[in-house]
């Protein structure tokens, strides 16, 4: 059985149709992409599947049970989800922020023990954000409160992640850096939906892609058969080509 | 905030011993206010006259436990009572400006307590009144001006303030048409004043309030990093939305009934502490609560003994004191 089954899922928002009649398995250990232009229903969709936002039909299935019935302690265990905006009113530090990853798994009367602080100081240090903890998350710049929110996300320790545009403000070394833990996490048997802009970030951690026109169509599948040149061509509105170096492809954009 | 917060004085995390030492040193500071509340007044009674003669002991009591010690238990809790209600509604708003008095939540206590007054009902009937009344204004304001998250929440202010003043005139209308004999204890309500303040329920709804919400701390600090995170990590956060607006309205129309309109308390003492201790409402709460009554304690020392004999209205001490405060902290949220 697949961790998330989405069934002839149409997402509305406001007057437009962002997708139509969507039907997709995410099964244990796959690493999707989902690629559009801006305003396509990309975090519309993520935010679906995350159940916050209500479809206008269709259905989507977390462990063969639907998503409104899960109970909402054990959908947090089972689906993290990384918004695209992560503003906090309030002063927090680095460490509070990421150790709230960790509040679906602890009772009413627990509180974040050992075992918590390690996990959550790990997943910064696999980010290179190694002594930060204390730092006020005001004081960060947006990359790096991206990849805390990324941090917040892992410490959660969900068998499903739900990344939106994570690697949006982060800087080349710091995308490798965390396309690299994307890898380990898919590896070790989780399943990623990431959303991006770069198309050139599918290859590196990514088994399926999702392509949204932003008119309602859309087109999945197993990566190298829906990632190509005519595809994003078609995708983006704008001609797209491909260039091959040591056995990657790279796909750039055409004057 | 513009300025880069030391939170939390250094440390990463909040652990229990840390709560337990800043609680310890609140009690510590409590304890020492209320033993300047029971020294000083507008008279030069001193407690330990309580055990000298005869007749200097008679007048003594009548002063420190007949007039200074209720008064001060009243400060405790309706100080404690404002910190809360601004904590909370802060977190409700995602906002650390809001105050129940700024926002029109004790406004809308106050018109309800007087329309209960005019209309000749009971105690009860008047506490359920300021109640609904702070409820109601609660409610409008997340409702016209929650989801305000620009970095200035121009709107949530300004609609806070136009309630306020709607509030202010509401109370106006019922005075000018209330007859001469209720007038008096009506104008109470406006005044801000914690002489002859009974300090009863609003001291026992502070502590079942502590212990009800308390339990509930961490899941409102996801709820105040927003609806989505909170969401996303399992929080049931319409449930706890609902507990919030009854806690801030029951909190703040008890501080009405108790002393009438006091300001700025729910939004010094909340704002103060996160620059010491953090923001993790486990802490933040309960330290909240009993730093309010300190504040509320201390400006009602000063308004006893600032022009003696006379007596100042606490709440006049209270606006001198927090709107240059509030001022201070808008014009740097407006620089950033």
């Amino acid at each position: 059985m697949s961790l998330l089954q989405v069934k002839n899922l149409s997402l509305k928002q406001g007057e437009r149709l962002l997708i139509d009649d969507l039907s997709l398995q995410i099964g244990a250990g796959e690493a999707w992409i989902v690629l559009g232009e801006n305003g396509c229903g990309k975090s519309t969709l993520l935010s679906a599947l995350a159940g916050w936002f209500k479809p206008l039909h269709g259905q989507i299935l977390l462990n063969g049970q639907s998503l409104p019935e899960v109970a909402p302690a054990q959908r947090a265990k089972s689906v993290a989800w990384q918004t695209q905006h992560d503003e906090c009113p309030f002063p927090l530090t680095v460490l509070e922020k990421t150790l709230t990853g960790r509040h679906p798994h602890l009772s009413r009367w627990e509180w974040e023990g050992e075992h918590d602080l390690a996990l959550a100081l790990a997943q910064l240090a696999r980010l290179d954000l190694r002594g930060f903890d204390k730092r006020d998350l005001a004081s960060l710049s947006g990359g790096e409160r991206r990849r805390v929110a990324l941090a917040t996300a892992l410490t959660q320790q969900a068998p499903l992640l739900l990344l939106d545009e994570p690697l949006s403000q982060l800087d080349l070394r710091h995308q490798q850096q965390a396309l690299q833990v994307l890898r380990t996490e898919r590896a070790a048997g989780r399943s990623i939906v990431m959303v991006s802009h770069d198309p050139n970030h599918a290859a590196q951690f990514a088994t399926h892609a999702l392509l949204l026109f932003g008119n309602g169509e859309w087109q999945a599948g197993v990566l190298n058969e829906v990632l190509n040149t005519d595809c994003l061509s078609k995708l983006y509105h704008h001609p797209v080509s491909v260039i091959e170096q040591g056995g990657m492809c790279w796909f750039v954009p055409m004057h | 905030m513009s300025v880069v917060i030391p939170a939390a004085l250094g440390t990463a995390r909040l652990i229990p011993s840390k709560v337990a030492a800043t609680m310890g040193l609140l009690a510590l500071l409590l304890l020492l206010a209320v033993t300047a509340s029971l020294c000083f007044g507008s008279t030069n009674y001193r407690p330990w006259q309580l055990w000298g003669g005869a007749d200097e002991a008679a007048l003594a009591r009548d002063v420190v436990l007949e007039l200074r010690l209720p008064r001060t238990l009243a400060a405790i809790a309706v100080g404690g009572l404002l910190a809360l209600a601004g904590t909370l509604q802060q977190v409700l708003l995602r906002n650390p400006l809001a105050d129940p008095y700024i926002l029109g939540t004790s406004g809308g206590a106050s018109v309800g307590a007087l329309l209960a007054l005019l209309l000749g009902v009971g105690t009860l009937g008047v506490n359920l009144a300021a109640g609904s009344g702070a409820l109601i204004s609660i409610i409008i304001v997340f409702l016209l001006a929650g989801s305000d998250h620009s970095s200035t929440q121009t709107r949530l202010l300004l609609t806070g303030v136009a309630l306020a003043a709607f509030c202010g005139a509401l109370s106006s209308l019922l005075l000018s048409m209330a007859p001469d004999g209720l007038l008096r204890g009506m104008i109470f309500w406006l005044m801000g004043d914690l002489a002859g303040a009974h300090w009863q329920s609003a001291l026992a709804l502070l502590a079942i309030l502590l212990v009800l919400l308390w339990p509930l701390a961490r899941e409102l600090n996801i709820m105040g990093m927003g609806s989505e995170a909170a969401y996303s990590l399992g929080l049931n956060h319409n449930t706890l939305r609902w507990i919030l607006y009854f806690a801030a309205a029951l909190a703040c129309a008890l501080a009405v009934t108790t002393a009438g309109m006091i300001g700025f308390v729910g939004l010094i003492v909340p704002h103060a502490l996160r620059l010491i201790i953090g923001q993790d409402l486990r802490l933040l709460l309960p330290a909240a609560a009993l730093a309010g009554g300190i504040v509320l304690l201390l400006a009602d020392i000063l308004a006893r003994t600032l022009i003696a004999p006379q007596q100042l209205p606490v709440g006049v001490v209270m606006a001198l004191l927090g709107v240059p405060v509030f001022l201070y902290l808008l014009s740097h949220r407006g620089r950033r």
